[in-house]
């Protein structure tokens, strides 16, 4: 079964990746401050017909992420992941 | 010389602070002619969402337009005078008609042809189309007099000087990826008779990253680049503060491919037949005192 995964990484942003059915993850999206965005998208792609029986699995929050100004500097794109993780 | 920018799907609540890091240097250093928004206004295109927006652009929206997206669309009222149009979207603007904006809003004209406008600069055209509620339905949504229009803003001034900006491309690569519902708007940028563009480029946002294509053919614009003699350059640039979508799905660009980094797109209006259009690399972590780079393979030169 896909699942489409909504986390945080290691520094507060959220990421959104895909669990194939083999166990495979590919990141979709990354770096968002906030996630109701990649939630809505993850939905989206749902009821859409993307990916129809995806099921969406949302990490609770950890940490919040703050303005630009105390972003680390060193963020790189992090690893796709999963949710409890 | 007019220098055009274009920032996109960066604005409103749950976004942070990227998109007023980007105008701020635009307006501090980029001496700008006109600052493009490529639309959506995070999240549903609300009014408060809005008030949000005018904040990240310090109270001063005098020189920016907007395409809006499918977000701005996501609040909408249909009434017998205007037809279905994003509400928010509408109310904002109507704020600021120009010229304490440059987004005008056509109060006879129905749906997202009312917010459709072009704006000669240079010696260029820039043409503004309303995409956002394409979820809903394929651009035009079944008015033909949107199509008439834009046939016009085409073909009543001569040569390939012009520029098509709208919310979606179609062609991208990212989370959504290509938009074949955009097929009747572009085959409209090509001459019906004689299959010659009428275009120099499309400029769109949409997918949260940057993808350019060489230029592209009226018909199967995925298969390739072909002669710009016979094709039109796509660009895409959604990497305006909302995140990044990594390449997951859509065609590939064969210029550039990013999504690391946020960016804005310069286009230089050099004169009727001369134009210079790069992409600005802020970087993933830009700060007040970030100055950009181009991004590598972004630089393109128009010459007529």
């Amino acid at each position: 079964m896909k699942k489409l995964h909504v986390t945080q990484d290691d520094y507060g942003f959220w990421e959104l990746s895909l669990e194939d059915d083999d166990g495979s993850l590919t990141l979709l999206a990354h770096q968002f401050v906030d996630p109701s965005h990649l939630i809505q998208d993850a939905h989206e792609m749902v009821l859409q017909g993307e990916l129809p029986d995806a099921v969406v699995v949302v990490d609770p929050p950890r940490r919040q992420v703050h303005r630009t100004g105390a972003w680390p500097a060193d963020y790189r794109k992090p690893a796709p992941k999963k949710a409890g993780a | 010389m007019a220098l055009v920018y274009w920032t996109s799907d960066g604005g409103g609540s749950g976004v942070g602070d990227i998109s007023s890091v980007l105008v701020r240097w635009i307006r501090t250093n980029g001496n700008p002619a006109l600052i493009v928004n490529g639309g959506d206004i995070y999240d549903r295109g609300k009014p408060t969402e809005f008030d949000e927006f005018l904040n990240q652009m310090d109270g001063d929206v005098s020189m920016i337009c907007e395409t809006s997206g499918n977000h701005d669309w996501k609040t909408r009222e249909r009434s017998v005078a205007t037809g279905e149009i994003p509400i928010g979207y509408e109310r904002f603007w109507a704020r600021f008609p120009p010229p304490l904006s440059r987004q005008p809003i056509d109060a006879t004209r129905k749906g997202g042809a009312r917010y459709e406008h072009y704006i000669d600069l240079n010696g260029w055209r820039l043409i503004f189309l309303d995409t956002g509620p394409l979820e809903f339905g394929p651009w035009p949504l079944g008015d033909q007099s949107r199509v008439d229009w834009l046939r016009t803003a085409l073909t009543s001034a001569p040569g390939r000087a012009k520029i098509v900006l709208a919310h979606h491309s179609r062609l991208s690569r990212g989370r959504h990826g290509d938009n074949d519902e955009l097929d009747e708007l572009w085959r409209t940028l090509f001459d019906p008779v004689t299959g010659a563009p009428l275009a120099a480029f499309t400029l769109a946002g949409h997918d949260h990253s940057v993808s350019l294509y060489g230029p592209r053919p009226k018909d199967n614009p995925a298969s390739g680049t072909v002669p710009f003699e016979r094709g039109i350059h796509v660009f895409v640039n959604g990497a305006g503060g909302s995140g990044h979508y990594t390449g997951w799905r859509g065609t590939q660009p064969d210029l550039h491919f990013d999504d690391d980094n946020y960016c804005v797109t310069r286009i230089n209006l050099i004169d009727a037949r001369t134009a210079d259009v790069d992409v600005l690399n802020f970087g993933a972590v830009p700060r007040p005192t970030t100055q950009p780079t181009v991004l590598p393979n972004s630089t393109l030169r128009f010459r007529f």
